[in-house]
């Protein structure tokens, strides 16, 4: 990954110049994600990416900051995520220490003038103690260039954090009480990607540019394992996906995503597979499911089925 | 305002007033006197003025304006222009009903507050429904929904919408002030320290905050559970009212949502217009595959955080009952406790003899619901400590 330049790359200035962009740096895109990206680079809003587990969401801010030549700060969510961790903490030991000197400064004696405790107070509470958190990086960067901006699987975290990010997405600004309001000079460039293990309540999405991750098709994915795993033997690539194109048509617990289609394409490639072998292909499809009821339905002969019907030439 | 109009029209905005409270929503005297105040302010020119004036002040929750609006306009509708009370008879409201989920509540509000012909009968049958109402609260417990009259059941809805539903409040990963927390809240701490200039440091503390965790309910519709279903549901609007997260599902062949239906509007209103949606109500059902439904699409989007889930069937499936079986245990898997509601179990030799029950049997605690004590046990059951571990 490139160092942060010191000029972003220019924002592309039309969808296909986005989905070039995005294609440039190993990233298939139907063209509808494409404008969506291409929107929320321009509006400029931030792209609310929801859909299945390991369907390339958090990819798109990975390509797109190295894409466009800017820093990529990332902001997991989990429960309990607060502004602490999440926009900015102020550095407590230090802060002590501050007391300590002062009073070490003023010969042992306690700090009596109301001029000195004024003096103290504001020294405390400046830009010197402030831990920057994530989202205070990417409104207020140090290094002047708007980063790209993902908050990962929003979801997880619960409803106080959404309603704390409602004022960084819609105003850019992030208020520290001690110091006042920091504003952006450029907005940074916001992916927020969701898993959907429960809603996101609806004034976020209202600020965002929406969009569906569907799962690939047929071509698409090929294309994607061909980038991605370059090492697949061409057979192997082609049955791999449509293998796993009808597999995703059964009636799965959880239905692998394409970073699973990857995986098994560099599993049986590290197997030295040059085709689909059932034997090898029993062996290999925890790689690609992740419950035992769904392996125990797709072993043996439902895979041998697959694997039949992946290996008849269309 | 000037004259006896005033006060006539004053008259019948306090009876107005008094209407809306009769229906059930809560207003209280700072309410009132600042719907007076309103419609001073606006004045009486224009009718949908007054309306907005006295919705603002009076049905302060989104899911009230059916029935506020309905209660404006059967109520308003005679009383301005006679420049007297408004005309209101049983007739009228028979017909009413018909068109009108919510007419029911706004005639006997009107009835109570003393509008309609038999008015002063009214009162007196009123008085003594009153009376007796604390002996008939103590019936209407063992009552089974099933064989309930209408009043009855009207009676069951409010006793359940008062019913509290303590399930206890769980960890949660956040931090807040607490005097005597079991961590320093140094960020508390330093900033106190500002108003002492660091002469003495008092530690602020904190603790993890508690939440509740969300209810899910499956509730079946099929012909042998509506009844049962339809007096649930005001249960599960009354714990959303309440600020719980509660997500409503209903089966019969096919699941359905109806979580927003449930939370955005009147309960009546709501019903009907779910009834109106959802095809199957009251027709077969298909435990198995409406749960594989809610399995496969729905689990994952709000089983999340540590929910739980109250299923209310009768468990009779006529369905593949290993799929049945494979679905309770996944859902049970899912979820922090499976409770199983089921009105079969009033009859006192009940066994479980039916397949879809054995099949369902081992992945859930089952809990009778057929009337209201079952009900505050089905609370005291979530309340318990010790619950959450019982059901598993």
């Amino acid at each position: 990954m490139p160092s942060p330049a010191d000029s972003p790359a220019d924002l592309p200035a039309n969808v296909d110049a986005t989905l070039a962009l995005l294609q440039g740096h190993d990233y298939v895109a139907p063209r509808d994600l494409a404008t969506a990206v291409f929107l929320s680079l321009r509006m400029p809003r931030p792209l609310f990416l929801e859909g299945e587990a390991g369907v390339g969401k958090t990819e798109i801010a990975k390509v797109l900051a190295r894409a466009l030549q800017r820093r990529l700060v990332r902001l997991q969510c989990y429960e309990g995520l607060d502004v602490a961790s999440a926009a900015y903490e102020w550095n407590y030991q230090r802060q002590m220490i501050e007391i300590r000197l002062a009073e070490a400064q003023a010969g042992g004696a306690t700090l009596k003038s109301q001029d000195e405790r004024q003096r103290l107070g504001e020294g405390l509470f400046s830009e010197r103690f402030l831990l920057r958190r994530p989202l205070l990086e990417a409104i207020a960067p140090q290094d002047g260039v708007a980063p790209v901006l993902l908050i990962d699987e929003l979801d997880r975290a619960d409803e106080p954090f959404e309603a704390y990010l409602l004022e960084v997405l819609s105003d850019w600004q992030i208020t520290i009480p001690e110091l006042g309001t920091l504003r952006a000079h450029e907005p940074p460039i916001v992916v927020i990607t969701s898993n959907r293990t429960r809603e996101i309540h609806d004034a976020v999405k209202r600020r965002c540019i929406y969009h569906w991750v569907d799962y690939p098709d047929f071509a698409r994915e090929l294309e994607i394992v061909q980038r991605r795993a370059p090492d697949t033997a061409r057979q192997l690539a082609q049955e791999v996906v449509a293998f796993v194109q009808q597999a995703r048509k059964l009636d799965l617990f959880k239905a692998p995503g394409v970073a699973e289609t990857l995986d098994w394409a560099n599993a049986l490639s590290a197997l030295g597979a040059n085709k689909l072998e059932a034997e090898q292909v029993d062996a290999t499809l925890g790689v690609l499911l992740k419950y035992q009821d769904d392996i125990a339905k797709v072993r043996g002969a439902t895979a041998a089925q697959l694997q039949r019907v992946a290996q008849t030439p269309s | 305002m000037t004259g006896t109009n005033d006060s006539v029209f004053l008259s019948a905005a306090i009876h107005f007033i008094r209407v809306i409270r009769h229906t059930g929503v809560y207003v209280g005297p700072g309410a009132s006197i600042a719907a007076l105040r309103a419609l001073e302010l606006v004045g009486v020119a224009r009718r949908e003025d007054v309306r907005s004036a006295l919705r603002a002040c009076l049905a302060q929750r989104r899911e009230q304006h059916e029935l506020f609006d309905r209660a404006f306009d059967v109520f308003w509708s005679g009383a301005l222009r006679a420049g007297a009370s408004p005309a209101f008879d049983d007739a009228t409201a028979q017909q009413q009903a018909q068109h009108n989920p919510l007419a029911p509540r706004i005639a006997q509000a009107l009835l109570r507050e003393g509008y309609g012909q038999q008015q002063r009968d009214a009162r007196e049958i009123e008085q003594k429904q009153y009376l007796a109402s604390f002996s008939a609260d103590e019936a209407l417990r063992h009552k089974d929904f099933d064989k309930m009259t209408r009043a009855e059941l009207l009676a069951a809805e409010r006793a359940l919408a008062r019913l509290q539903l303590p399930l206890p409040a769980l960890q949660s990963r956040r931090w807040r002030t607490r005097r005597h927390g079991q961590r320093i809240d140094w960020r508390g701490t330093l900033r106190a320290c500002m108003r002492t200039g660091g002469d003495a440091i008092a530690l602020a503390r904190k603790a993890r905050a508690r939440r509740r965790a969300p209810v899910v309910a499956l509730c079946d519709i099929s012909g042998s559970m509506e009844r049962y279903t339809r007096v649930f549901l005001h249960f599960l609007h009354a714990l959303g009212a309440q600020g719980w997260r509660v997500h409503v599902f209903l089966f019969g062949t096919r699941l359905t949502n109806i979580s927003r239906q449930l939370a955005h509007r009147d309960i009546d209103a709501a019903l009907r217009d779910i009834a109106q949606r959802v095809g199957d109500w009251a027709g077969g059902t298909r435990i198995g595959a409406s749960l594989h439904e809610f399995n496969q699409h729905w689990s994952r989007r709000v089983l999340g955080q540590n929910a739980s889930v109250l299923l209310m069937t009768d468990g009779l499936d006529r369905g593949d009952s290993t799929l049945l079986a494979h679905e309770m245990h996944r859902l049970q898997q899912s979820c922090r406790a499976l409770l199983w509601l089921n009105p079969l179990l009033r009859y006192a030799g009940f066994e479980a003899k039916a397949s879809g029950i054995r099949a369902m049997l081992p992945y859930a605690r089952m809990m009778p619901v057929h009337d209201l004590s079952s009900i505050s046990q089905l609370v005291d059951a979530l309340n318990t400590g010790n619950g959450s571990k019982a059901w598993k």
